[in-house]
């Protein structure tokens, strides 16, 4: 067990990993507007309770070399497939739903290392083109016409591969592309008749690497380096990818199409506008279901006759409490990642508040709420992370304690030992869930790691397995004192407000939140050639009040996102 | 060959004449068990155990069966139970490496995927002993192998048990109704359909036009990417050109168009989809070697329909002394002996000449840890069925001593199935197949 604590030991040590650095780049890029971090946020003063943040990496802060790290080919995920397909062809059956899930890799769905095509999946690309081609006829002679008396079938088909091909491959077509596909266009013809033709080149074209994945050859290479700036039609395509989760819309294509998008200023302006817009929401949501592990809350395993009332129904309410206050914080870009941690108020409906036995809006709108606010820490406080993060019958100090470590601070424990017998206590109406816990820690194989995870845990007593408030357990009035091993916040707390206000402190927080928008943003995980991006983003999420919104678009300015690593082996 | 665009009525195993369109073409099998092909079948079930419920009692040839294995009865001359195997592992956390060794005895290489410590680890190091298998016996059959799930959400190293290779899983198909349209979708041979393959061709011909042009251009990382892409398409190719002869005993299955893939509750329903259509699959020879998944290997499904509301993964990690919990541990298992003594009755009804089509094939029930609240892989529960053609001596209890890798029994599984292989898997934990099983 020593080489496990010794080993949690380096991993805590790598945590706060934050250090400072400028957004600074090829002067030609730069542009005017580009200062990361403005979008919103009203400025802080220096909280002298904060940890103070190590210092940039020296190759950060003189003149650096661009530095995109690495730049894998990515796929697009179901959801992204689903949106893609709606906003190229009108088609809201989501058919992604029914392929093979995508790879979950370091939380995320996108990351473009872990994700593999087989045979099976390859099937569900081709049956799904099949049928959005045979769907989507209609829509596509509508959307575009052509007169085929007039223009003759042969010239319509090759100007259909043009205008839609530009859509769906989201850049014009080279005239080699566009012959292969317009003699695609023929061979549809000749076999069948000129729709047919249509759809076997709408077919082709949503099967091809084109359209499943983000290619991006060509650019501008930087001389002497084995790096590329993106062209704009590549750059629309990160935004849009980026913010919404689906392709460019006209203006993203209309601002590639007049050779813009290639100054940082720019790429700002259109990120800002884009954070705006109602699609911007999915990709909240989709960031937020996976970070917090909120997909499975309306399926959580509960003892119902322990917990009269709870049931899926309520598991969905809490989600969208959830996502209504994340939403509303990100959206108002007030108070930053502080309020999300710390926010004495959150957002229900009659019925939810009725379930969590306070008193609240009426009816089933949800709508901001403050009941007992001292009892409230914005995300730590609400029923979907506490009831996710428990047992069936019981709280789980355990697991609390690890929806700390590992989703906001980016720690890793090692695993178990092998054959460890792991069994929570069995509830017992005589004890508290912190004297059955005690024993366990107790255990000399089983304690090095879960002191980094129980004391933490034990501070979120208050809330019970389904994320309701109680004052005693075991007619015992509940102990929610708690520690927080290790870290750039160590020391004791009492009860989870306190524990915010600690955890909205700490620069391995703040860290560890930029670094989950990193990994989902770049569909990666973090390597030693970012550090100057991870550290620039860094200081422009600090510079901004820790605005997510912020954030967001500082994602948009750096290395990572404006050029790409020639690989190896690879033509430039 | 020549497709055969007629249409013929034939009887089934019921007796009921069946109209069958979309044959490509018929021939009835010969008559000769040696020319019939072996097949090769694994399910897979996640949690661990209950060991004192599952071990028959007896010797090796003369046994009594468990209450977990009780539903087997009617099939016990042709089980062969292996009791004190060691399933080795590391890499990885014990859900994941159970799973991902279970059938490659393989190690886990690093990757990105947590496990529920946080810690991360990636795919299986190597092949899975199915695809081993199927480089024998899959012949020039329309799929290599097929790979069916139950209810199999996500896709990380805890959902994979089967790979073509190190780092390349093999995803399961969740879903009966397409793997209906997959497997038998495209076998007719009127007109329309000649078409609809005609057309497919072409597009695929010019979809892979795209992806080796793209291909020369990328790098190393990506290009390893995109092959598996691009394999995956000539798969689809080939399988576009190959004409099927399929065996008169072949009928295309049904599938309730009322299952809701996202419902728990049809979770069996599901199961017993998938059954028939595998059963099928193999009768019909579009594939011979296939694997069955439920689930995966830390879900937390409740078996609601035998009145369990408990997660299986909660009620598994609850304490050997808590007797409700190993109770309900012990109905869930023995739930899982039924679904392999429903596979067992169904190939036992497909007749392949004097023999059936279970007579022909080896059907093994793996599981993805040994015990569930320690995580243990040591003395792990394995059950054999069939005698693959007459090449394993059925009826059999056998006991090893703790130690002997399960590597050993994946070497004498592909054996049985006529491979020469003499190791699998990490060679450290392999030391030749199984003594005193052939």
């Amino acid at each position: 067990m020593k080489f496990s604590v010794v080993r949690l030991a380096a991993f805590v040590l790598l945590g706060p990993w934050a250090c400072s650095g400028q957004i600074e780049g090829d002067p030609s890029i730069d542009g005017t507007g580009g200062t990361p971090g403005t979008g919103g946020g009203s400025g802080m003063e220096p909280d002298p309770t904060r940890p103070t943040p190590p210092p940039p990496p020296s190759e950060c802060t003189a003149k650096p070399a661009i530095r995109p790290g690495a730049s894998p080919m990515r796929r697009l995920t179901r959801f992204e497939y689903d949106n893609t397909v709606r906003d190229l062809l009108g088609d809201t059956s989501q058919p992604a739903r029914l392929f093979p899930p995508d790879e979950e890799a370091l939380g995320f769905d996108n990351n473009a290392e872990a994700r593999t095509v087989g045979s099976l999946l390859a099937e569900y690309y081709m049956n799904a083109a099949e049928q959005l081609a045979e769907g989507s006829l209609a829509r596509l002679r509508t959307g575009y016409p052509c007169d085929t008396a007039s223009v003759g079938e042969s010239a319509c088909g090759r100007r259909f591969v043009e205008a839609f091909g530009k859509r769906a491959w989201r850049r014009p077509l080279p005239a080699a592309e566009v012959d292969a596909m317009a003699a695609v266009f023929e061979a549809g013809r000749r076999g069948g008749d000129y729709n047919t033709g249509l759809q076997l080149v709408v077919r082709v074209m949503l099967q091809a690497p084109q359209f499943l994945y983000r290619v991006e050859l060509g650019g501008t290479p930087l001389a002497g380096t084995a790096v590329v700036q993106l062209d704009a039609w590549q750059v629309a395509s990160r935004l849009s990818y980026l913010l919404w989760g689906t392709m460019p819309d006209a203006a993203l294509f209309a601002a590639a199409e007049s050779g813009g998008l290639l100054n940082k200023g720019e790429i700002a302006t259109q990120a800002r506008r884009m954070l705006a817009d109602k699609n911007a929401r999915p990709m909240m949501d989709h960031f937020h279901d996976q970070w917090l592990a909120l997909e499975e809350v309306d399926a959580l395993d509960k003892d119902v006759k322990r917990f009269v009332g709870y049931g899926p129904d309520i598991g969905k309410l809490m989600k969208q409490e959830t996502m209504t206050f994340v939403n509303a914080i990100v959206s108002a870009d007030q108070g930053g990642l502080g309020a999300l941690l710390t926010a004495p108020y959150s957002y229900m409906n009659a019925k939810l508040a009725t379930f969590y036995g306070v008193p609240g809006p009426t009816g089933t709108a949800f709508a901001q709420t403050s009941p007992e606010p001292a009892r409230r820490a914005g995300l730590l406080s609400q029923g979907s992370l506490m009831s996710i993060f428990s047992l069936a019958d019981q709280s789980s100090p355990v697991e609390r304690g690890k929806l700390v470590r590992l989703q906001l601070l980016c720690e890793v424990l090692p695993n178990p030992p092998a054959d460890a017998v792991i069994v929570p206590p069995v509830v017992n109406p005589n004890l508290t869930t912190r004297d059955r816990w005690a024993q366990h820690s107790a255990n000399p194989s089983c304690a090095g790691c879960h002191r980094m995870l129980d004391p933490i845990g034990l501070g979120f007593e208050n809330y019970d397995a389904v994320g309701r408030w109680r004052d005693t357990e075991a007619r015992k009035t509940i102990d929610a004192r708690g520690e927080v091993v290790g870290t750039d916040v160590a020391g004791p707390f009492n009860g989870v407000p306190e524990l915010a206000v600690k955890l909205a402190r700490s620069e391995q927080v703040a860290g560890c939140v930029v670094r989950q928008w990193f990994r989902f943003g770049y569909g990666r995980g973090e390597g030693t050639d970012d550090a100057c991006t991870t550290s620039a983003l860094e200081q422009a999420f600090r510079a901004s009040s820790q605005s997510v919104r912020s954030l967001l678009v500082a994602l948009t300015q750096t290395d990572a996102f404006l050029y790409r690593t020639v690989a190896t082996g690879g033509a430039p | 060959m020549k497709p055969i665009s007629r249409r013929t009525v034939l009887r089934g195993a019921g007796s009921v004449a069946i109209a069958l369109p979309w044959l490509e073409a018929m021939a009835p099998r010969k008559a000769s068990a040696a020319l019939s092909p072996r097949r090769f079948v694994a399910m897979f079930q996640p949690m661990g155990s209950v060991f004192d419920n599952w071990r028959p009692s007896g010797t090796e040839t003369a046994f009594q069966l468990s209450p977990i294995l009780s539903p087997l009865e009617a099939h016990k001359k042709d089980l062969v139970v292996i009791e004190g195997l060691d399933q080795k592992g590391d890499g990885g956390g014990g859900h994941q490496i159970g799973i991902g060794g279970l059938l490659t005895g393989q190690t886990l290489n690093p990757g990105p995927f947590r496990a529920a410590s946080g810690e991360l680890a990636g795919w299986a190091a190597g092949p899975s002993i199915d695809q081993e298998i199927a480089k024998v016996i899959a012949g020039d059959t329309k799929f290599r192998s097929r790979e069916f799930g139950v209810f199999v959400r996500g896709a990380t190293n805890n959902q994979r048990m089967c790979y073509a290779a190190a780092d390349q899983p093999l995803a399961p198909e969740s879903s009966p109704a397409n793997a209906l349209k997959t497997l038998f979708g495209d076998l007719s041979s009127d007109a329309a359909s000649l078409a609809m393959r005609a057309q497919r061709r072409t597009v695929l011909d010019a979809v892979l036009g795209q992806y080796r042009s793209l291909r020369q251009r990328l790098g190393t990382a990506d290009g390893v990417r995109l092959d598996q892409h691009l394999s995956a398409l000539r798969e689809i190719e080939v399988r576009l050109n190959t004409v099927v002869t399929v065996p008169a005993i072949c009928q295309k299955p049904t599938v309730d168009p009322g299952l809701k893939l996202t419902d728990p509750n049809v979770l069996p329903a599901v199961m017993k989809a998938q059954m028939d259509i595998l059963i099928m699959a193999l009768a019909c020879d579009l594939t011979r070697v296939t694997s069955l998944q439920w689930v995966d290997s830390t879900a937390n499904t409740r078996f609601s329909w035998l009145g369990i509301n408990d997660g299986h993964h909660s009620l598994s990690h609850l304490p050997d002394s808590d007797p409700v919990a190993k109770d309900k541990m012990v109905r869930i298992n023995r739930w899982f002996g039924e679904q392999f003594a429903y596979l067992i009755d169904g190939m036992k009804k497909i007749q392949e000449g004097d023999r059936t089509l279970f007579d022909n094939s080896l059907l093994f029930w793996g599981n993805g840890l040994a015990k569930g609240n320690s995580h243990s892989l040591r003395n792990a529960p394995y059950v054999l069925a069939g005698s693959a053609g007459g090449r394993v001596r059925t009826g059999r209890y056998l006991r090893y001593t703790p130690g002997i890798p399960h590597n050993n029994l994946l070497v004498s599984m592909a054996n049985a199935m006529g491979s020469p292989i003499t190791t699998f898997g990490k060679p450290d934990w392999c030391t030749g197949p199984l003594r005193s099983f052939a």
